[in-house]
C-alpha cells in the first residue's frame, strides 16, 4: 500500500465506525472492558473488524483504547497489557489484510493530569508511552489517540507516543469537542489546532462525544487554521438511555449526509464514533468514492496559545504586546515573596497586565539561591487559574523552561535561545518535545554589531532548529534593542536586522523594549518612539510595559500604516478611551457650579457613600475649624447612619451600603474617641453579650451586627463562634449585660439557641436574648420564645433599642 | 467511547476561575447592578474591587467527584454498594428513584481567603464581609465547575441529570456528610468536617447529582438541566 500520508494528499480515506455498539450486539456487558475480548473473544473482535474493512474502512482502530495501565487497573487487567495490546494488533492487522491500515487506538487515562488533577504529568508521560511502544512493536501502521477532553492530557499523551514512535509511524490526534464547540479543558479549535501542530502531529482532528452536525463546524475551524491533515469521527446523535443501554438515535443516512460538508470544511478522513455501523461506512465509501479533498493554504505565522485562546504573531495581524512585569529584577518585595515561594504578587501582576492590555505575558522569576524551576512551575499553575493569556517562559535555566513546560496546557513561547553551541543543545530539544515556540536571540558569544551579522546568527538557530525536527514556524527573532545612549548606531543595526530577518528568512521579530532608553530622561518617550520606528521595519511584538497608556497608543497608531489594522477599526475602538474625560463630557458643564459642601456635610456623606478613606482627615479637619467632638457624632455622624439605615428600609440602598457606612462610621469615631472621653468615659446605651452558637464556625453576620451595634454606643462583648451555652451566660453576668445576641447559620447549630433561652428562663437571669442568622426566622424565634429576631443586620439597632427599653421598664436602674 | 468513571474519586487541583463582578454583587445582594463601576458608591466599590483583587491571589480552588451505581431503593433510603446509609430521607428517594447512578462532589477555594477573612474580622468587619462574600461565590462556583463536568459525562452515557442537591438540605441529614467526605476522599483536597459536620474551609460546598433514566421520568423533558430549580428547592428545603 501507498503510504498513508502520501495518500491523504490526493483522497479522502474513511476510519472505521463503533466497536462498542457491535460487541454489545454480540453479548459484551454494559460496564465490561471491551478491550478484554481481545483474549476472551478473539474472533468477535476479528469480525467486527472485518465488517469494516468490508464496508470499505481505510483505517481500521485497534480494540485498545482502554489498554493503558492505568485503565487496565480497573479491571484488574494491568498485568496483561502486553498480551491485550499484542492480541488488539494481530486482529486488527488479520482483518485488515493489506486493504486497510491498522492504528494502535489510545484513548484517556480515565482520571485528571496535573496540574489540574492528580495524576502527575509525568506518569502520564509514562503511561502513554508504555502502551504506544507496545502499539508500535506489535506492527500498526500509525498511532491514533483519541476522545482527548483535556489539552493537557493531550500534550502528555503526545509527549509519549512521540518518544515511543519516533518519528517511525504517523500520529494521529483527536480532541473531543462538546457543542459549544469548546472541549471540556476549555479549549476551543484554534487553540487545540496550535497545540496540536506545535507537536507536529500528522493528522489532527475531533471524534466522539456529539453529532455530526456540530462537528461541521469545528472542523472548518481547524481547517482554516492548519493545514495538518485533519479526521473527524461524528457519534450518530447525541445518546439516550434506553432499557439499561446507551442508544444512539440517529442511523447510517442521517450521520452520512453530513460526509460532503466535512470534506468542503477540510477533512481528509472521515470515519465514526459511538453508535455509527459498518453501514454508515459502507454509505461514505459509496459517497465520497473519487472525491479529492480540499486544498488548504499553508499557515505562516506562528502561533502560540494558552489552554483556552491561541494568538497569532506576524505580519498582518494585531502587534503582540508582551507584559514584562512578572520579573523580579530590581523589585525587593517581588523577590522576597518569590524566594518565599509565594504566587499572590505574581498572580496580582499578571491581573494587571491583562486588564491594562498585554496580549501575552513574560514571566521570569528568578531570584538567586531561589529553586527556579519549581518557583516556575508554580508561577505558571498560578497564573493560569486567573489569567487566560499566551505565556513566555523567560529563563536561563533549561530546567526552568522545562518546568514551567510540564504544567503549561497550551503552546508557550520560550525565552530564549541564542546560538552559542551549547544553548542550542540544551534548549532546542525541550522546544521540541513539549511543542512549543522559542524566541531566538541574535547574539552568539557576543552581540554583533552589525545586522548582518545578527542574521548569521539568526540563520545558525533556524538551521539548528529544523535539523532537529522544529519548523520554522516555531521561531521568532529578537533582534536585541540595545542603549541608545551608550551606542546609538546599535539601534539603527537593530532596525536593520528587523528588516534582513523578514526579507531573508521570512521569518517574525520581536525585542525587548525597556533597555533602549536607558540612561536618558523621559524615557517613554524614548522607547514608545523607538517602538514605532521598529514597528515600522516590521517588528510583530515587543516585551514591553504594559501599563504605558502612550505605548498602547503608538502601537495602535503605528498599526494603521503597516498593514495590521483592516479599516482602522482597533485604533478607532481603542480611541475612543484616549479622549479626555473633560474634554468630551458635557453633562458636568451643564449641571453648573456645585455649592461646596462644608467640612461637617462631607462627613455626613462620606457616611452615606461609604468612603472611608477620607473619614478620618475629614473628622480632624472638622476640630481643626473649632466644631464640637459631640456635635460632629450626635448631628452630623449619628444622623447619617440613620438615614443610611432609613435608606436601607426603602430598599434603596442595601446591606453592603450598610456595612460601608458603618465601616466609615467606625473609622470616623476612632478619631473622635479621645476627645469624646475628654471627660471621663461615654456612658453606654446598654451592654450586649454576642456570640455564634456552640458548634456553628460561621460568623461573618455576627461581626457586620457589632460594628452597627458599637457605632451606637453600645458596649458588645464579642465572644467568637463555637461558644459553649456556659461561657456565654458567664460573660453576661461578669458583664452585667442586658442583651445576650446569638447568630447561627446551621440549622444543626440553631437549636443551641432554644437551650440558651430555656436555661436562662429557668435560671431567672435577666437578660433578653435576640437571635439572627441565615436559617433563623420569625417562626422559629416565637417557637423558642426569643426575645427579639434580626432578619438582617438592618434590623440590629433597633431591635436591641427596643430589648433595653423593656429592660429599662421591667428593671429600672436603681 | 470514553469510560463510566465509576467508583473512583476524579480530582481537580487548580481550577481557573474568573471573578465577575456582577455575581458578586448579587451575592452581596445589590440589586439591578452588573459592574462596581455602575455603584453610585465609589468607597464601595474600591472595597469590593479589592476584595475581589485579593480572591483572585488567595483562591485555589479544587474539587473531586466520585459515582457510585445506586443498587435499590427501600423505604426513605436509596442503597449503594457502597452504603446503605448516605442516600436517606424522603427527599433523596425523590431526587434519585429514576436513577441508575449518583455522583457525590466536594469543592472548595482552600483555606487562605477564609483565614485572611478571620484574621480581619476584628478589625476590619466591613471589608472581611466583602471578602467573604466574594468567597462565598466563588465556592459555589467551584461547584459549578464540578457540577458542569458531572453533567457532560452524564450525557455522554445517554443520561439526564438531576437537579444538585446539597448535603444537610431537606431531610437529608447533615451527618451524611461524613459519609460523603468518606467517599470522595475530600481529604485529600483539604476539605474535613468539624464535630458538627461542618466543613472546613467553610467556603466550600458539597451535594449529590443524580444520573436519571430520562425516558422513565414521566413529565419530564429529556436532559433537563436547571439550576434555578436546584437553588430554588434547596432553599425552600432549608
Amino acid at each position: 500500500m501507498k503510504p498513508i500520508l502520501e495518500r491523504l494528499k490526493n483522497e479522502i480515506l474513511l476510519l472505521d465506525g463503533s466497536m462498542g455498539a457491535l460487541l454489545q450486539s454480540r453479548g459484551l456487558p454494559s460496564g465490561y472492558a471491551p478491550d478484554l475480548w481481545n483474549l476472551e473473544r478473539p474472533q468477535d473482535i476479528q469480525q467486527v473488524h472485518s465488517e469494516y474493512v468490508r464496508a470499505g474502512s481505510d483505517i481500521i482502530l485497534t480494540n485498545t483504547f482502554g489498554s493503558s495501565r492505568l485503565r487496565l487497573r480497573e479491571y484488574d487487567a494491568e498485568g496483561q497489557i502486553r498480551e491485550i495490546n499484542r492480541a488488539g494488533v494481530d486482529l486488527a492487522r488479520r482483518a485488515a489484510r493489506d486493504q486497510a491500515f491498522v492504528a494502535g487506538d489510545i484513548g484517556p487515562s480515565g482520571t485528571t493530569i496535573a496540574p489540574f488533577g492528580d495524576l502527575p504529568f509525568d506518569d502520564a508521560i509514562g503511561i502513554f508511552y508504555e502502551q504506544a511502544r507496545i502499539l508500535l512493536e506489535s506492527g500498526v501502521d500509525l498511532i491514533a489517540i483519541e476522545t482527548m477532553f483535556d489539552i493537557q492530557e493531550m500534550r502528555a499523551a503526545l509527549i509519549g507516543v512521540r518518544e515511543a514512535v519516533s518519528g517511525r509511524i504517523p500520529v494521529m490526534a483527536l480532541m473531543t469537542f462538546n457543542n459549544d464547540g469548546i472541549t471540556d479543558s476549555g479549549s476551543d479549535p484554534e487553540t487545540a489546532a496550535s497545540v496540536l501542530e506545535g507537536f507536529g502531529v500528522d493528522i489532527m482532528g475531533l471524534n466522539c462525544s456529539v453529532g455530526p452536525e456540530a462537528m461541521v463546524p469545528v472542523v472548518r475551524r481547524l481547517g482554516q487554521t492548519t493545514s495538518t491533515f485533519i479526521a473527524v469521527e461524528p457519534n450518530a446523535g447525541l445518546p439516550v438511555h434506553r432499557e439499561g443501554r446507551t442508544v444512539y438515535p440517529a442511523n447510517a443516512e442521517e450521520v452520512a449526509r453530513f460526509a460532503p460538508q466535512f470534506v468542503e470544511a477540510g477533512a481528509n478522513i472521515i470515519g465514526g464514533c459511538c453508535g455509527t455501523t459498518p453501514e454508515y461506512i459502507r454509505l461514505l465509501s459509496r459517497m465520497l468514492k473519487g472525491t479529492a479533498p480540499i486544498s488548504r493554504p499553508s499557515p505562516s505565522l506562528l502561533k502560540i496559545s494558552s489552554r483556552t485562546h491561541m494568538t497569532l504573531v506576524g505580519p498582518g495581524v494585531p502587534f503582540l504586546i508582551v507584559g514584562e512585569k512578572i520579573n523580579p529584577t530590581g523589585k525587593k518585595k517581588f523577590s522576597e515573596a518569590i524566594a518565599a515561594g509565594q504566587t499572590d504578587l505574581i498572580v496580582a501582576e499578571a491581573r494587571k497586565e491583562m486588564e491594562a492590555g498585554a496580549h501575552a505575558l513574560d514571566v521570569n522569576v528568578g531570584v538567586p539561591l531561589v529553586n527556579e524551576a519549581d518557583m516556575m512551575a508554580k508561577a505558571l499553575t498560578a497564573i493560569q487559574n486567573v489569567v487566560q493569556l499566551p505565556i513566555v517562559i523567560d529563563s536561563s535555566y533549561a530546567s526552568a523552561l522545562e518546568a514551567g513546560l510540564k504544567v503549561y496546557p497550551g503552546r508557550a513561547l520560550v525565552n530564549s535561545v541564542n546560538a552559542e553551541d551549547e544553548r542550542l543543545e540544551e534548549v532546542l530539544p525541550i522546544i521540541k518535545k513539549y511543542g512549543a515556540a522559542v524566541i531566538g536571540l541574535v547574539s552568539g558569544d557576543d552581540i554583533p554589531e552589525m545586522a548582518v551579522d545578527r542574521l548569521k546568527n539568526a540563520e545558525k538557530i533556524l538551521k539548528r532548529a529544523l535539523e532537529l525536527g522544529l519548523s520554522p514556524r516555531d521561531l521568532i527573532f529578537d533582534t536585541l534593542a540595545l542603549t541608545v545612549s551608550a551606542v546609538q548606531e546599535a539601534s539603527r543595526q537593530t532596525l536593520e536586522t528587523i528588516r534582513l530577518i523578514k526579507r531573508e528568512l521570512g521569518l517574525p521579530t520581536i525585542l525587548g523594549l525597556s533597555n533602549v532608553s536607558f540612561g536618558l530622561p523621559a524615557r517613554k518617550l524614548v522607547h514608545d518612539n523607538f517602538l514605532a520606528m521598529a514597528i515600522g521595519a516590521g517588528l510583530d511584538a515587543a516585551i514591553c510595559d504594559p501599563y504605558d497608556a502612550v505605548l498602547h497608543q503608538t502601537v495602535a497608531a503605528v498599526s494603521v500604516f503597516v498593514g495590521r489594522d483592516p479599516d482602522c477599526r482597533i485604533y478607532i475602538e481603542k480611541s475612543e478611551q484616549w479622549v479626555a474625560p473633560e474634554a468630551g463630557d458635557t453633562r458636568k458643564k451643564d449641571a453648573g457650579p456645585q455649592k461646596p459642601l462644608t467640612t461637617v456635610e462631607a462627613i455626613r456623606k462620606a457616611i452615606i457613600e461609604g468612603e472611608r478613606e477620607s473619614i478620618a482627615s475629614l473628622v480632624q479637619k472638622a476640630l481643626a475649624e473649632g466644631e464640637s467632638p459631640f456635635v460632629i457624632f450626635l448631628d452630623y455622624m449619628t444622623p447619617a447612619i440613620r438615614h443610611l439605615g432609613d435608606l436601607f428600609g426603602q430598599r434603596i440602598k442595601f446591606i453592603p451600603h450598610l456595612i460601608a457606612g458603618a465601616d466609615t462610621m467606625k473609622k470616623g469615631v476612632e478619631v473622635l474617641q479621645p476627645y469624646l472621653e475628654s471627660d471621663g468615659p461615654v456612658e453606654k446605651k446598654g451592654t450586649v453579650v454576642f456570640a455564634t452558637v456552640k458548634g456553628d464556625i460561621h460568623d461573618i453576620g455576627k461581626n457586620i451586627c457589632i460594628l452597627m451595634l458599637r457605632n451606637f454606643g453600645y458596649n458588645v462583648i464579642d465572644m467568637g463562634r463555637n461558644v459553649p451555652l456556659e461561657t456565654i451566660l458567664e460573660a453576661a453576668r461578669e458583664h452585667k449585660a442586658q442583651i445576650v445576641a446569638l447568630s447561627a447559620l446551621m440549622t444543626t447549630t440553631m437549636m443551641q439557641m432554644k437551650l440558651a433561652i430555656d436555661t436562662i428562663a429557668e435560671r431567672h437571669l435577666p437578660y433578653k436574648v435576640m437571635i439572627g442568622g441565615a436559617v433563623v426566622t420569625t417562626k422559629f424565634a416565637e417557637e423558642i420564645k426569643a426575645d427579639g429576631y434580626g432578619k438582617d443586620v438592618g434590623a440590629v439597632v433597633g431591635l436591641a433599642e427596643q430589648l433595653i427599653q423593656a429592660c429599662m421598664e421591667t428593671q429600672p436602674p436603681a | 467511547m470514553p469510560a463510566m468513571r465509576i467508583g473512583t474519586p476524579v480530582f481537580f487541583n487548580n481550577i481557573p476561575f474568573e471573578i465577575e463582578e456582577r455575581q458578586i454583587l448579587r451575592e452581596m445582594r445589590i440589586p439591578r447592578k452588573a459592574f462596581l463601576k455602575e455603584l453610585d458608591e465609589p468607597g464601595l466599590a474600591k472595597q469590593i474591587e479589592e476584595a475581589i483583587g485579593e480572591g483572585y491571589r488567595l483562591i485555589q480552588g479544587k474539587g473531586v467527584y466520585r459515582t457510585l451505581a445506586l443498587t435499590g431503593i427501600e423505604e426513605k433510603r436509596v442503597l449503594t454498594h457502597e452504603s446503605r446509609t448516605l442516600f436517606v430521607g424522603e427527599k433523596m428517594v425523590k431526587l434519585l428513584r429514576y436513577c441508575d447512578f449518583a455522583t457525590l462532589l466536594v469543592a472548595t477555594i482552600g483555606p487562605d481567603l477564609e483565614n485572611r477573612v478571620d484574621a480581619l474580622a476584628k478589625d476590619e468587619p466591613a471589608y472581611s464581609f466583602f471578602l467573604e462574600r466574594v468567597g462565598a461565590w466563588m465556592a459555589d462556583y467551584m461547584g459549578i465547575v464540578i457540577d458542569r463536568t458531572i453533567e457532560k459525562e452524564v450525557r455522554r452515557f445517554g443520561y439526564g441529570r438531576t437537579f444538585r442537591f446539597g448535603v444537610g438540605y431537606g431531610d437529608w441529614p447533615l451527618s451524611t456528610q461524613k459519609e460523603v467526605m468518606e467517599l470522595t476522599q475530600a481529604h485529600r483536597i483539604g476539605v474535613s468536617l468539624t464535630e458538627s459536620f461542618i466543613m472546613v474551609p467553610r467556603l466550600s460546598v458539597s451535594a449529590v447529582i443524580g444520573w436519571e433514566r430520562t425516558l422513565d421520568v414521566p413529565d419530564k423533558k429529556a436532559f433537563q438541566t436547571n439550576d434555578t430549580a436546584d437553588q430554588q428547592e434547596n432553599e425552600d428545603d432549608a
